[in-house]
């Protein structure tokens, strides 16, 4: 399925998992969103699927949100503080990757700080959007490992 | 897309994991990618994005070439 598959309800439903994704500060269920929409959990679980299937979220083997880009369903090695450290639903957000985490603070349109884990060493690094500007070492860089045609073979990988 | 301080860390990781050797960019640059890449993504209006609309983007940060084209020329 391509994204041009999708009904209008499809991307009504993508637009409030990233609201309430937001808002809670953790993937909302299946459950959460029919409630919310007034529909029923099979109902939301069918469309999470060709949500998934058009690549606009992740799921995993069991049906839940592991990823909505660049917001992620779990922990991960990349923590992203609202500028006054805290999120309505938490401590943070976290994404998927380097570039993720960048992109929840230019998704959210707001400053933020970032707290990465090492590849190498697990050392914690710290960086920034102060004032909608980036905050950190010129000579910092982030790896892409695959070309992009091949992104999506496993996106938890990539 | 993991966050390095310098090449030389990169290569260390490639060594240790077995992963592949892919494409270095500057964190600057990556910050001006999410803007564009992420921008709106809040919005009901969002409908993603083409591949033409992808490579657009890769290529106004000067990602271009083939490691950043979603389809290899025929």
């Amino acid at each position: 399925m391509t994204a041009t598959m999708l009904t209008e309800r499809d991307w009504l439903l993508r637009a409030e998992i990233y609201a309430h994704f937001v808002a809670l500060g953790r993937a909302p269920t299946a459950g959460e969103m029919a409630h919310h929409l007034g529909s029923t959990e099979g109902d939301l679980q069918a469309a999470f699927q060709r949500l998934h299937e058009a690549h606009q979220i992740l799921l995993d083997e069991a049906g839940a949100i592991r990823m909505a880009n660049p917001l992620a369903g779990q922990p991960t090695d990349y923590a992203v503080l609202s500028s006054d450290g805290r999120h309505s639903g938490g401590c943070c957000l976290w994404a998927n990757c380097a570039w993720d985490a960048l992109g929840v603070s230019a998704m959210l349109a707001q400053d933020a700080r970032i707290v990465a884990k090492h590849p190498n060493t697990g050392e914690e690094l710290h960086f920034a959007v102060e004032k909608g500007e980036l905050r950190a070492p010129k000579s910092w860089l982030v790896h892409f490992a695959l070309p992009v045609r091949r992104w999506y073979d496993d996106l938890i990988h990539t | 897309m993991l966050l390095f301080r310098s090449e030389e860390e990169v290569a260390i990781w490639v060594a240790r994991t077995a992963e592949p050797r892919g494409q270095c960019v500057p964190i600057a640059s990556v910050w001006q990618l999410a803007q564009l890449w992420y921008r709106g993504r809040l919005s009901a209006a969002y409908r993603g994005h083409s591949a033409e609309q992808a490579e657009a983007i890769f290529a106004a940060v000067g990602l271009t070439g083939e490691f950043w084209r979603f389809s290899s020329p025929d």
